[in-house]
């Protein structure tokens, strides 16, 4: 391609060659993924907030502050990881490995725990 | 390139998944300032004006994703960039934002 690379972002574009395009399809399908969990995450949020009336407001609010921040951290850490995993592709260097995945699970597992507890205490 | 154009239908599984997370993105927006409108009614208003255009401005630019994706497979230009997973990426983070405010606000 001889005319200017406009692509974004440049940390991602400016470096290696394009990769198989099957490749690239699946890094993004795999972050419009991870955007829709930390969607759900957000919606989980809400509904312990809305719903969960017989707890007591500041235990409440706690939990769900807790899921609205995994939703964030993860829909933020989903594009990161999407950066890294398209350089990666480019450079034909292995994906990188991400703390995503496991801090989520044990994150969710945590606030799981906690709502049931104090669901069921109430 | 032998063999199938787009083996596995990359282009149109990617394309679905831009619908079903553009979907999710405007119930999520819409359904935070549903509940949060009752008691921040400018903080409702104000993650409306912004989510629900930006969640129907990226269905539309996943359109145009998907023609240029399409058009980069039968040996065209490049295939789509990082701009609209930032801009998804950004929204979502608004949300969160709103309803941490909501929280905090209590």
């Amino acid at each position: 391609m001889t005319s200017a690379d406009s692509r974004r972002p440049r940390r991602v574009y400016a470096v290696g060659s394009e990769p198989d395009p099957r490749f690239t399809f699946a890094n993004e399908r795999t972050f419009l993924a991870w955007i829709r969990t930390a969607l759900a995450l957000l919606a989980a949020g809400l509904a312990v907030e809305v719903f969960l009336e017989d707890t007591v407001g500041p235990v409440r609010r706690l939990l769900a502050a807790a899921l609205v921040l995994l939703g964030s951290a993860s829909a933020a850490l989903a594009y990161v990881r999407w950066m890294a995993s398209e350089r990666a592709l480019r450079r034909s260097e292995p994906l990188p490995s991400s703390v995503l995945l496991p801090a989520l699970s044990y994150g969710l597992a945590a606030v799981g725990v906690a709502v049931l507890v104090v669901a069921l205490v109430r | 390139m032998p063999g199938p154009f787009d083996p596995g239908l990359q282009n149109e599984r990617t394309s679905l998944a831009w619908r079903r997370t553009s979907l999710a993105l405007l119930t999520a927006a819409l359904v935070v300032a549903r509940v949060v409108v009752d008691s921040a009614p400018a903080l409702a208003v104000g993650l409306a004006a912004v989510a629900v255009p930006a969640a129907l401005v990226t269905s539309r630019l996943s359109d145009a994703r998907h023609a240029q994706a399409e058009h980069a497979l039968r040996g065209g230009r490049h295939l789509p960039d990082g701009r609209l997973p930032a801009l998804l990426t950004g929204v979502t983070l608004l949300v969160g934002a709103v309803e941490m405010a909501y929280l905090l606000a209590g």
